[in-house]
């Protein structure tokens, strides 16, 4: 307790970071690359948010249980985003298009 | 951002100019920026209050899984928490992934994990530098999977080893990967979730209950559904990288026939 900022504490607020900024990105890109990558930056920011809230405990190591989870979570999220990728690829080859507007030229960032 | 001349003007023109520039800057798409930037800070807000208002726990469930450590067959938390005491999750997760393999060869328009010899590479570095690393990440693989008992590793991390290591073959050229017939492929991808299969159905039928090991066998059942798991994962990974780009290059069409046989009737029915 001499730290103003425990270890874990530091870890879940660049959690809660990495969450915002892919949000951000979600939100705001208009590809649908960049919205693939956004969706897996806030999924990293939940993962070390997760993991590190298991560390609160006094033992040696994180709560296992949140560890599992985190580890199905991270194979899970590599079959959505090749899922997702495939699909941007059927969405550029069927339609020309790279985002999901219909006016995509006038998204800022593209 | 529109660029302001400088100098003197009229009062007129400035005020256009002003316009202008209030224009460009108050477009929708900067409304929208400033929208989600202030409910994005609003939600961290939230998140850390939320974070910092949080008890430090002397336990958490820890002490629960430590407790029944010796009855998992693995002296490994997080292995004993994933193969056995949350087993069904590490289940659905191969699930996940056969379903996002079926999903991905669906919206290709494709049946088969068929994957083409990509014609020999001709750089040497690369090729040379396969031949030295696959047998090195195919036993890097092993060693991550035989760790899992008892120190950090286990399926998921040799899985992806192998992966790539099956994405580097595929790189090089390699013939040996490609040749495999598409039914050993599918029944690797299968392995996993068919291995969680039968050892739940079995644990049933016996009398352990689903997915529940007796503490005797409960080692070697883990291993086993593993072996299978990791192989799943690999075969999964690097299909799912694979897949896409054969289907998209010109010398697919060259490269094997009984791939173009299946490509035209695939097509066909477009």
């Amino acid at each position: 307790m001499e730290l103003p900022w425990e270890p874990f504490l530091l870890f879940a607020l660049c959690g809660v970071g990495l969450f915002s900024i892919g949000f951000f990105g979600l939100v705001v890109c208009a590809h649908v690359l960049r919205k693939i990558l956004a969706l897996n930056i806030m999924g990293g920011g939940v993962f070390l948010f997760f993991i590190s809230v298991a560390r609160r405990n006094t033992h040696e190591f994180a709560d296992p249980v949140p560890q599992a989870m985190v580890l199905t979570g991270i194979v899970v999220a590599l079959g959505v985003t090749a899922f997702a990728v495939t699909l941007a690829r059927r969405l550029y080859s069927t339609t020309r298009q790279t985002t999901l507007s219909r006016s995509e030229r006038e998204e800022g960032i593209s | 951002m529109e660029r302001v001349p400088k100098g003197p003007r009229s009062p007129k023109k400035v005020d256009s100019t002003k316009k202008r520039v209030m224009k460009t800057i108050l477009t929708r798409a900067n409304g929208l920026r400033l929208l989600v930037t202030l409910s994005v800070g609003a939600m961290a807000t939230i998140l850390v209050q939320t974070l910092r208002s949080l008890p430090r726990e002397p336990g958490g469930i820890t002490p629960q899984v430590m407790g029944k450590l010796d009855l998992s067959g693995v002296s490994h938390p997080v292995t004993a928490v994933l193969l056995n005491f949350r087993g069904y999750d590490t289940w659905l997760e191969i699930g996940v992934l056969v379903v996002a393999i079926s999903a991905s060869l669906c919206v290709q328009r494709r049946t088969d994990i068929l994957w083409l010899a990509i014609p020999p590479a001709p750089r040497r570095v690369l090729t040379g530098l396969v031949q030295l690393l696959a047998p090195l990440m195919v036993l890097a693989g092993g060693y991550l999977l035989w760790l899992g008992k008892f120190a950090a590793g286990g399926a998921f991390q040799a899985g992806v080893v192998w992966g790539a290591a099956l994405v580097l073959l595929w790189l090089s050229g390699r013939r040996g990967v490609a040749a495999l017939p598409v039914t050993w492929w599918w029944g690797m991808v299968l392995l996993g979730f068919g291995l969680f299969l039968a050892v739940a159905a079995l644990g049933v039928l016996i009398g352990w209950g689903l997915l529940t090991f007796p503490p005797d066998v409960a080692g070697q059942v883990i291993l086993i559904l593993e072996v299978g798991a990791a192989v799943s994962i690999a075969v999964v990974a690097a299909a799912l990288v694979i897949t896409p780009h054969v289907a998209s290059r010109p010398w697919m069409s060259s490269a094997s026939r009984a791939m173009d046989r299946l490509g035209e009737r695939n097509r066909g029915a477009d």
